[in-house]
């Protein structure tokens, strides 16, 4: 009997080419067919709106926040980690994620629960939704979370103070 | 065995070859299942990176689940084998590229890549297995094709 031999199959790489193009069509059409019928159908455009829900609260532009701060009922919280070396809303207590309860000790007595905060950060949401989240589960309840940084409350017309603490920099 | 040929590129004994398939192309399988049941989960998953603009999101939550279904299993069948290793070769550098630009901007979100709900958060972990998917993947790519005859 024969010993097992082996083959080299040769790849051209205009092989690869056609393989990665044609493995590409088939999970086009298969995406295509599974998109088709599913239902609900995912619409093909994102609204990036909508995924700003997740965050549970309402969210506003810097523009919606500066009329509020001027009418002075809402508190704003700056959830930056370098919070008090930046310029920032004038009045804002600092609450973030690093430091959350020390830094909720420092504010607590000045905090009602039901107290409307409007929280902000470096303009990332996803950066201050771990300190909604933790607000929320200490009990607080009127919240918002504005779109943007400083600069954009800046550029709506607002204010900025000079930073808080410039010495407590980092 | 053909010198020459075997010259041309790197010869991998067949039980690593098929190792390296089942592990690379099975874990790209398995990645793809909870994605492709749950492609707004997975388009949400995919926002937390704040990469993609409202028009590409959605197309590539529904798209990417399906080529890594595909890529994975020919690498596992050995179907197309060369445009599979490339295909989830360029998916992991694209991964790889996103976690490391999340982690540049200090993302605290969740990977996304096997559920997509929960699931790793971004970290320099997710990063090395990444790259030891990639070298698999590279490896081949650039390994020829060996096929006992009898």
């Amino acid at each position: 009997m024969n010993a097992p031999t082996r083959k080299i199959r040769h790849f051209p790489p205009s092989s690869a080419w056609r393989e990665t193009l044609m493995l590409l069509g088939i999970a086009v059409i298969l995406a295509a067919a599974s998109w088709l019928v599913r239902t609900p159908r995912l619409p093909l455009q994102a609204d990036l709106e909508l995924y700003q829900l997740e965050l549970g609260v309402p969210v506003i532009t810097a523009a919606q926040a500066v009329p509020l701060y001027e009418a002075g009922i809402h508190v704003f919280v700056d959830t930056r980690d370098d919070a008090f070396s930046r310029e920032t809303i004038p009045g804002c207590f600092v609450i973030r994620q690093s430091t959350f309860d020390a830094d909720l000790r420092e504010v607590f007595d000045f905090l009602a629960q039901d107290d409307p905060l409007i929280l902000y950060g470096d303009g990332n949401l996803v950066l201050v939704s771990p300190v909604l989240e933790r607000l929320k589960e200490r009990g607080y309840t009127e919240l918002q979370v504005m779109r943007g940084d400083p600069d954009s409350f800046r550029a709506a017309g607002g204010e900025l103070s000079p930073p808080l603490e410039p010495e407590a920099a980092p | 065995m053909n010198d020459s040929a075997a010259a041309r590129g790197i010869l991998l004994p067949d039980w690593l070859e098929l190792i390296v398939r089942f592990l690379v192309g099975g874990t790209f399988v398995y990645a793809s299942f909870d994605k492709i049941l749950h492609p707004a989960d997975f388009a949400l998953a995919i926002s937390h990176y704040r990469l993609l603009p409202g028009d590409l999101l959605h197309v590539f939550a529904l798209l990417v689940p399906w080529v890594e279904l595909v890529a994975g299993l020919g690498m596992i069948l050995g179907f197309a084998r060369r445009g599979a290793s490339a295909l989830v070769t360029a998916m992991l550098v694209m991964f790889v590229a996103a976690i490391v630009s999340a982690l540049a901007r200090d993302l605290d979100i969740s990977c996304g890549c096997f559920s997509t709900k929960g699931g790793h958060a971004v970290g320099l972990s997710l990063i090395f297995r990444d790259i030891a998917l990639l070298a698999g993947a590279v490896l081949l790519w650039v390994c020829r094709g060996v096929r006992r005859s009898f």
